[in-house]
């Protein structure tokens, strides 16, 4: 079935097309998820979270871009306003375990650990990952999607809608910020 | 010398790690659960409009009573007040101790 087809059963409601989209792109999804959220569980709320919102606004696309463009930059951005919300609530958690009664902290993070990452290099990969979370939001998606999604930078600048000069500047300032901060750790 | 050689070795063995990353299978269950979650979505939805619409009854009925007993009290209390212009002070205390006029019944 092709992207148009698939659409145009998407529109009219059709619950196989609904099935037959997330069956294509759903390792697509949780994997480009993981890249950023680093924890299964949290990755799959998030892959369903895309999906809902594929299914929601579909009616919206202009297909002006492939469909699997459009699924990553919604799984982007979804990550993105997830990582966000987790910020916020470990901020907040910082607060109430101050009024605590014991001063432990009330609402405890999920532990991050990319189950893609082979045994001996998951210590590392953990370091990695730290670093990787304190890059800016433009840096940290191109970076991810060149890495574990192994986009080309065509791609890359398809779902960041930007140019494809402005993809190698994002890759090239994100290695050396985190060449930086991993110097900074293993010199610490 | 030797020690910052070992910490580029490191910086560069840390950000290799991302290069043989494994595809991860999702949950095959994956469809059913969005339909699940798709299903409660809407009965929250539901259950929400019912509960702001219960809410702006509410709040229609409460600005209502007030708007009526307003109007209410203020029509009764115009009342008095253009009695009280009709008759003056002096003019209560001679209708109290039947002052006002030649009427005297002994």
């Amino acid at each position: 079935m092709t992207d148009e087809q698939l659409l145009h059963d998407l529109l009219i409601g059709n619950e196989k097309a609904f099935r037959l989209l997330v069956d294509t792109y759903k390792n697509m999804v949780f994997n480009t998820v993981l890249g950023f959220i680093q924890n299964r569980d949290d990755a799959e709320d998030v892959t369903q979270n895309v999906f809902i919102r594929v299914f929601e606004t579909v009616s919206g696309f202009k297909q002006q871009s492939k469909l699997s463009t459009w699924i990553y930059r919604i799984s982007v951005n979804e990550s993105l306003d997830f990582i966000r919300s987790r910020n916020r609530k470990k901020r907040w958690a910082v607060i109430t375990s101050l009024f605590g009664s014991n001063n432990e902290l009330l609402h405890q993070a999920g532990h991050n650990d990319h189950p893609g990452i082979i045994t001996e290099n998951k210590e590392k990969a953990a370091i990695l990952f730290e670093a990787i979370n304190k890059l800016p939001d433009k840096q940290k998606t191109a970076f991810l999607l060149q890495k574990t999604q192994d986009c080309s930078q065509q791609k890359i600048a398809e779902i960041m809608q930007i140019n494809e000069g402005a993809v190698e500047s994002l890759l090239t300032r994100a290695k050396a910020n985190l060449k930086k901060s991993l110097i900074n750790y293993y010199t610490e | 010398m030797k020690a910052q050689k070992n910490i580029e070795e490191l910086v560069d063995e840390t950000l290799n790690t991302l290069n043989g990353i494994q595809p991860v299978e999702a949950n095959n269950f994956l469809f059913g659960k969005i339909q699940n979650r798709m299903q409660m979505g809407s009965c929250e939805q539901v259950a929400r409009i019912k509960m702001l619409s219960r809410l702006s009854a509410a709040l229609l009925l409460f600005i209502g009573l007030n708007v009526g007993s307003y109007y209410f009290l203020s029509g009764n209390s115009q009342k008095p007040q253009s009695v009280q212009q009709k008759t003056t002070p002096a003019q209560a205390f001679a209708s109290e101790y039947h002052l006002s006029g030649s009427q005297y019944n002994y």
